[in-house]
């Protein structure tokens, strides 16, 4: 069997069950009020398949009664798992190989609390601006990067088994996401690729066509609006050269969404205004590191006709 | 048969937006330019046979007699095909010596997942029948398959888990015969004066040859049929005999087993005959 992917530019072939992201490297963002996780999409390529697997990380807690859990997590976020045991109460457990970054937090009847923990501290950078990967990329925030198989123990038998994938980033940015618009996008690799904007945005709406007609008393009104779409102007400040760099593959995607807070997925197709799109200071001591362009959402709103 | 070759592969992993070349090429594509009575004679490999019909065109690639030329008559013997054609024969020209019947070649491109999950979301099906007539600077037939293989992708909404729309197994066979599920086995009987031996080959257990002096032949059977090859001992003698079953289109021998004919072992041995698969069956003696 051969195996080929959605991409435009050549695929190493080293990649297959590796954690090697298609595309940039992701970025990671935590919220700056709770330091809680914000929702970060990639893609990578599966062993079993050959086939791309989106990993979305983020999820601050996941409640399950399953014992077989696949843990995704960008190196600086932390996942709370909460095993509830389908009959009975819990025994006495533990972790089987312990790592710092898995530990117990509690075990309350029937249901056992377990937090991976990946942004435990480590010497290192944790910032772009001396980006070095003598210190960076294996160590410091990227220190528990790799895959682990780690079996939950009940009274030292082995019910359960975590399969913990940690991926490296370059970097982690504390946002306001009351301030931000999480995009996603398909990138040149032909994976994809998130990344959480803090920035300035003005909301509208673009309207292409409009149909007027006057009335017996010689007044002009609308009778139809057609092509309404909610359209975004934002602009974004103090942006490092990863970040410029990952934003800017998001105008040559072809599909691009938003992240929806209700249904907690990436599924707010939107349309990116090329023309529009702007990238400053690809250079870490250019004094503007600015990016501003237009998108609308490609949902087309129903408007009422006379 | 005359097979089709893989000259150049691609990588495991490639981009449905880049080039997914793969190159063909006879197995056997030198040939002899000769004069056939006044005539342009052309000796190939004798796989050709069944391939190069009185009245079609072949080719010749390089040299003074690079062209294209109708056949007129064929005649071979065990080693070679001896095509001669319309063109008036102008003298020896040893760098003409690369041949190719005048028809595209066809390959089937399967794609899609045969097992777990991706079965029903992308199944494995042919997508793809790719005609292609040979590089004459190249002498290959060069198949890109990124144009066939991208049609079965489609962009979905972003989910966690496996996205079977940005992704694709596949596999491409040669089109061998007319008639797909056709293959053909050759057969040989190579016999030393001194041994006795004959050679019986059936199909679902058939008698389809049964030679008992030296000769070589051929026949056409369907997939899925099982043969059954084996030599007969009709004569006690010193010496051995070899029986040899080769799959061409994998060119791996699939069975050899030399006996010595004054022992009551005779070799034989049975297989199922695969789709696309061509075999050569061949018991050579030696006093």
């Amino acid at each position: 069997m051969k195996y080929s992917y959605y991409s435009a530019t050549t695929i190493p072939q080293n990649i297959v069950g590796q954690q090697i992201p298609l595309g940039n490297i992701p970025i990671s963002f935590i919220n700056e009020n709770g330091a809680s996780d914000i929702p970060i999409l990639f893609s990578v390529v599966e062993a079993t398949e050959s086939a791309i697997q989106n990993v979305i990380t983020g999820v601050n807690s996941v409640t399950t009664t399953s014992t077989e859990n696949t843990v995704f997590l960008v190196a600086s976020q932390k996942v709370t798992y909460n095993i509830i045991k389908s009959s009975g109460t819990w025994g006495s457990m533990s972790l089987s190989p312990t790592y710092a970054f898995a530990s117990i937090l509690s075990t309350d009847g029937d249901t056992v609390t377990i937090q991976f923990d990946a942004s435990v501290a480590l010497s290192g950078d944790y910032s772009s601006i001396d980006y070095d990967d003598q210190d960076y990329l294996t160590s410091g925030i990227n220190g528990f990067v790799g895959s682990y198989e780690i079996d939950l123990l009940e009274d030292s038998t082995d019910v359960g088994t975590f399969n913990v994938e940690i991926f490296p980033t370059v970097q982690i940015r504390k946002i306001c996401p009351e301030n931000t618009l999480n995009f996603a996008w398909l990138n040149r690799s032909g994976g994809w690729s998130s990344f959480a904007l803090e920035c300035k945005y003005v909301k509208g709406f673009s309207i292409g066509k409009q149909k007027t007609y006057k009335t017996a008393s010689d007044v002009i009104r609308n009778s139809q609006l057609d092509e309404v779409y909610q359209t975004y102007s934002l602009i974004a400040e103090g942006l490092t050269t990863f970040e410029l760099d990952l934003l800017s593959s998001l105008r040559t995607s072809i599909q691009a969404y938003l992240y929806n807070e209700d249904s907690l997925y990436f599924d707010i197709p939107i349309l990116i205004d090329a023309r529009s799109f702007e990238t400053y200071g690809n250079r870490q001591r250019q004094p503007d590191r600015n990016m501003s362009f237009n998108f609308r959402i490609a949902t087309q709103e129903v408007i009422q006709t006379q | 048969m005359a097979n089709l070759v893989l000259k150049n592969d691609v990588d495991a992993l490639t981009s449905v937006f880049q080039p997914i070349r793969m190159d063909y090429e006879w197995e056997y594509p030198s040939c002899l330019v000769y004069d056939a009575a006044g005539f342009v004679g052309i000796r190939v490999h004798v796989s050709f046979l069944s391939i190069v019909p009185i009245g079609e065109f072949v080719q010749i690639l390089n040299g003074s007699y690079k062209g294209t030329y109708i056949v007129t008559s064929v005649t071979n013997d065990a080693s070679y095909l001896y095509i001669v054609t319309d063109q008036v024969f102008n003298g020896n020209d040893s760098t003409s010596n690369l041949f190719n019947v005048d028809k595209r070649q066809t390959f089937e491109l399967f794609a899609g997942y045969q097992s777990g999950a991706g079965a029903t979301v992308k199944p494995y099906q042919k997508i793809a029948d790719i005609a292609v007539s040979i590089n004459p600077i190249t002498a290959l037939f060069e198949v890109d398959l990124h144009s066939y293989l991208r049609t079965y992708f489609k962009i979905n909404t972003p989910q966690s888990g496996i996205d079977y729309g940005l992704s694709l197994q596949w596999q491409l066979f040669v089109t061998t015969d007319d008639v797909p599920t056709s293959q053909t086995i050759n057969w040989s009987l190579t016999q030393n004066d001194s041994v006795n031996m004959g050679l019986n080959i059936k199909v679902d257990s058939q008698d389809q040859v049964l030679q008992l002096a030296n000769s070589s032949g051929s026949f056409i059977v369907n997939s899925s049929q099982t043969v059954q090859a084996l030599g007969i001992r009709t004569i006690s003698a010193s010496g051995t005999a070899t029986l040899t079953v080769v799959n061409n289109t994998s060119t791996t021998t699939i069975y050899t087993q030399q006996v010595t004919t004054d022992s009551n072992e005779i070799p034989s041995f049975s297989f199922t005959v695969a789709t696309g698969n061509d075999y050569t069956i061949t018991l050579t003696t030696n006093a």
